[in-house]
């Protein structure tokens, strides 16, 4: 059966709006006008969030909306396009908050119907939500409340449909830890975990959305779509063998010898021999499975592992990505791969983003070193691979010093006091994840201009820093890491090129495979029978990461919150493959502001608001 | 002049060694070359090179200089560690 809508293809064409509060659901048409100016996913969802919510909505009040949305070109053919953003006032920085994930969830909510579901209020119960072709239920969930997310998966497949796919959260989000995520697809664990969205989800005792359909998306022109594809799908797969090979965690000694990971609260500048037990190469030779595919993905960066000896044996499941070794791992010093194995099968099961987690853990180890958290935990130490571990059991049940840890670096620096706000590594409120700026000069002015606060994928402009090339932004050539010109230039063209990248819900690893803006643009215009011009296409990007950027500015955000953590531009590693590098943060700052046409104090121009099409709406 | 080459997983399992030095003439020194010359050493080592351009190389292997990311034109010089790692894909 096919999606009857008024798109030509790609979109289900509606929205589904469910109000918790009142138990009832409605659904919104989609125009082709915001398709062809928000494109979907992240775009579409900004767009509502800006709507739906403002200055004083409190992130975890009723008031707050919850948005889950597909792009046009999720549940079709198109590789790594099995993907969705969940969109909401963030918690945890009281801004913007998004969350991209891949896995199956998307596919099936499109197969269902629709392209999006927006929650509202707030449920007298605990409940979840059964979608799929024939509407929605709002179903009991008191039996799945406090249950953890492996477990909550198995139920509910059983109540609803084997086939079924669930969104949903585990204690930490119930228990509204602010470093809680929305994960996916069982034991699969796909997480949709920065920004706190699990406490939001938690807010409105909502525990799960399980999604299942079998309408195929329309696609417009089929025949030039699959000429397309067939073109690049052997070349997608030929680059990315070896992140198919070892998965996301290959990277591992490549960035220790390049002096971008994140070691001992990103205080150190090398660490050889742990970063090799940590790597992807280790663990393909000895805790892998097999490997996990999202829909529509040829890659296969996934990794299922199984542990069945020792101290963490009954680690069965999904297993440690980049950002699991490189945050829980060496930003502790824990160098034990079975122990970080356990550490993420915990973030996965009591539902906690494990970039966070790494981090607050990071900074209790240094607090605890300093001896400012000596009277809380006594027995912290730097490499201790059981009391890392047991701190993740105590952050997702919110139990002891958990509880202050499962609100974040900011706020526990906040509490603790005593200095340790110096070495509470966050941009926004959001702690960084397992890249060093002092790595990458361009990555300071992603950190500090992030819309959601330090984040590596809505610029990723390292990746043309270190491995890729886009000539149609005019970026011929591998771009100098340790350079300064013109890296205003090059974040804001990325960020306005990722945008579109999560707007049409595609994964970013297709850089890595060869995939090129033309290639992505060909796609949107074969699957929803627009005729975009690169131009407008590259300009939908930039209207949507302005209108994110109006979000923030409405929500107190100017210029001087677009920093960077002191540690990573006052500290210089001694050791490592970025020793003495720091980035001249400020300069480039400035350059990106003009770029951007963003006054001094970082709002986007009314010149520009009106070229983008923004001016009616953000007024 | 002499140069030590490092081998990161899993290129050591390929050439069964962690580093090993070479020989290179001052007038042909480049990554470029010096990868050339791993291959007439190692045959198994040639499924990871491609210098026909630097993205392509980058997909499969990258070379660091004295723990610096390099580019397939950068001179090699005596004494130099240059070390072998998996491309900087993903994460």
């Amino acid at each position: 059966m096919r999606i009857i809508t008024d798109s030509a293809g790609g979109y289900a064409g509606r929205i589904l709006h469910v109000d918790l509060s009142e138990r009832k659901y409605r659904t919104e048409k989609l125009t082709r006008e915001e398709e062809r100016a928000y494109i979907g996913g992240s775009g579409l969802a900004a767009k509502r969030l800006w709507e739906m919510t403002g200055r004083d909505t409190a992130p975890l009040d009723p008031e707050n909306v919850l948005i889950f949305m597909t792009g046009p070109l999720t549940g079709t053919r198109v590789p790594l396009s099995g993907r969705h953003e969940i969109v909401a006032k963030s918690p945890l920085t009281g801004i913007y908050g998004e969350s991209d994930v891949g896995g199956r969830w998307g596919t099936e909510l499109k197969k269902a119907g629709y392209d999006g579901i927006i929650v509202t209020g707030k449920s007298s119960k605990h409940t979840y939500l059964w979608i799929n072709e024939s509407g929605v239920e709002f179903r009991d969930a008191e039996h799945l409340w406090g249950l953890d997310t492996y477990e909550t998966s198995r139920i509910l497949r059983k109540e609803t449909d084997q086939k079924a796919i669930e969104a949903s959260i585990g204690p930490a989000g119930e228990r509204l830890a602010l470093i809680a995520g929305v994960m996916h697809d069982g034991m699969d664990a796909r997480a949709a975990a920065r920004c706190g969205l699990g406490a939001v989800m938690g807010s409105k005792n909502l525990k799960a959305i399980v999604a299942k359909g079998n309408r195929e998306p329309t696609v417009a022109d089929e025949e030039r779509l699959k000429a397309s594809i067939k073109k690049l799908a052997p070349e997608i797969v030929k680059n990315t063998k070896r992140l198919s090979d070892y998965g996301t965690s290959q990277i591992m000694t490549t960035l220790e010898e390049l002096g971008d990971l994140p070691i001992k609260n990103w205080k150190q500048g090398s660490w050889k021999e742990g970063a090799e037990k940590l790597s992807g190469v280790t663990l393909a030779r000895t805790i892998l499975k097999t490997k996990y595919y999202c829909g529509a993905c040829i890659v296969g960066c996934g990794r299922t592992v199984e542990i069945n000896h020792g101290q963490y044996a009954g680690v069965k499941g999904a297993g440690p990505e980049y950002e699991t070794v490189a945050m829980i791992g060496a930003n502790t010093l824990v160098d034990d791969l079975e122990a970080v194995a356990k550490a993420h099968e915990l973030c996965n099961r009591y539902g906690l983003d494990v970039i966070s987690t790494g981090a607050v853990i990071g900074f209790a180890l240094e607090a605890a070193e300093r001896g400012i958290l000596s009277g809380e935990e006594p027995d912290l130490n730097w490499g201790d691979a059981q009391s890392v571990v047991s701190l993740v059991e105590k952050i997702g049940r919110r139990e002891g010093i958990g509880y202050l840890l499962g609100e974040g670096v900011m706020r526990a620096s906040l509490k603790l006091g005593k200095g340790s706000e110096e070495f509470a590594l966050h941009v926004k409120g959001l702690e960084p994840p397992g890249h060093d700026p002092r790595a990458y000069n361009s990555l300071a002015v992603g950190y500090a201009t992030g819309n959601r606060g330090a984040c590596h994928l809505q610029g990723m402009s390292y990746a043309f820093e270190r491995s890729v090339t886009m000539p149609e932004l005019g970026i011929h050539e591998i771009q100098d890491r340790f350079g300064v010109v013109n890296k205003g230039e090059l974040v804001a063209k990325t960020q306005d090129l990722m945008s579109l990248f999560d707007s049409l819900k595609l994964c970013k690893f297709l850089l890595y495979g060869g995939v090129k803006l033309t290639h992505m643009l060909e796609w949107f215009n074969a699957v929803t029978g627009f005729e975009t011009a690169q131009a407008d296409f590259m300009q939908a990007g930039e209207r949507i990461y302005n209108l994110k950027r109006m979000y923030d500015i409405r929500c107190g955000i100017t210029r001087e919150d677009d920093t960077v953590p002191p540690r990573m531009l006052l500290e210089r590693h001694q050791e490592g493959g970025a020793a003495h590098n720091l980035p001249p943060s400020s300069r480039m700052l400035d350059e990106y502001y003009r770029y951007r046409d963003w006054d001094p104090g970082g709002a986007p121009s009314k010149e520009k608001l009106r070229e983008l099409g923004l001016s009616g709406i953000v007024a | 002049m002499k140069i030590t080459v490092k081998y990161s997983l899993p290129f050591r399992e390929e050439v069964g060694l962690r580093e090993e030095t070479y020989e290179i003439a001052p007038d042909s020194a480049t990554v470029a070359e010096v990868l050339e010359q791993i291959i007439q050493r190692h045959s198994s080592m040639r499924k990871f090179v491609n210098t026909s351009n630097e993205e392509t190389q980058r997909r499969h292997l990258v070379v660091a200089i004295n723990s610096r990311l390099s580019k397939l034109t950068d001179s090699v010089h005596d004494g130099d560690k240059v070390s072998l790692l998996l491309p900087v894909i993903g994460g």
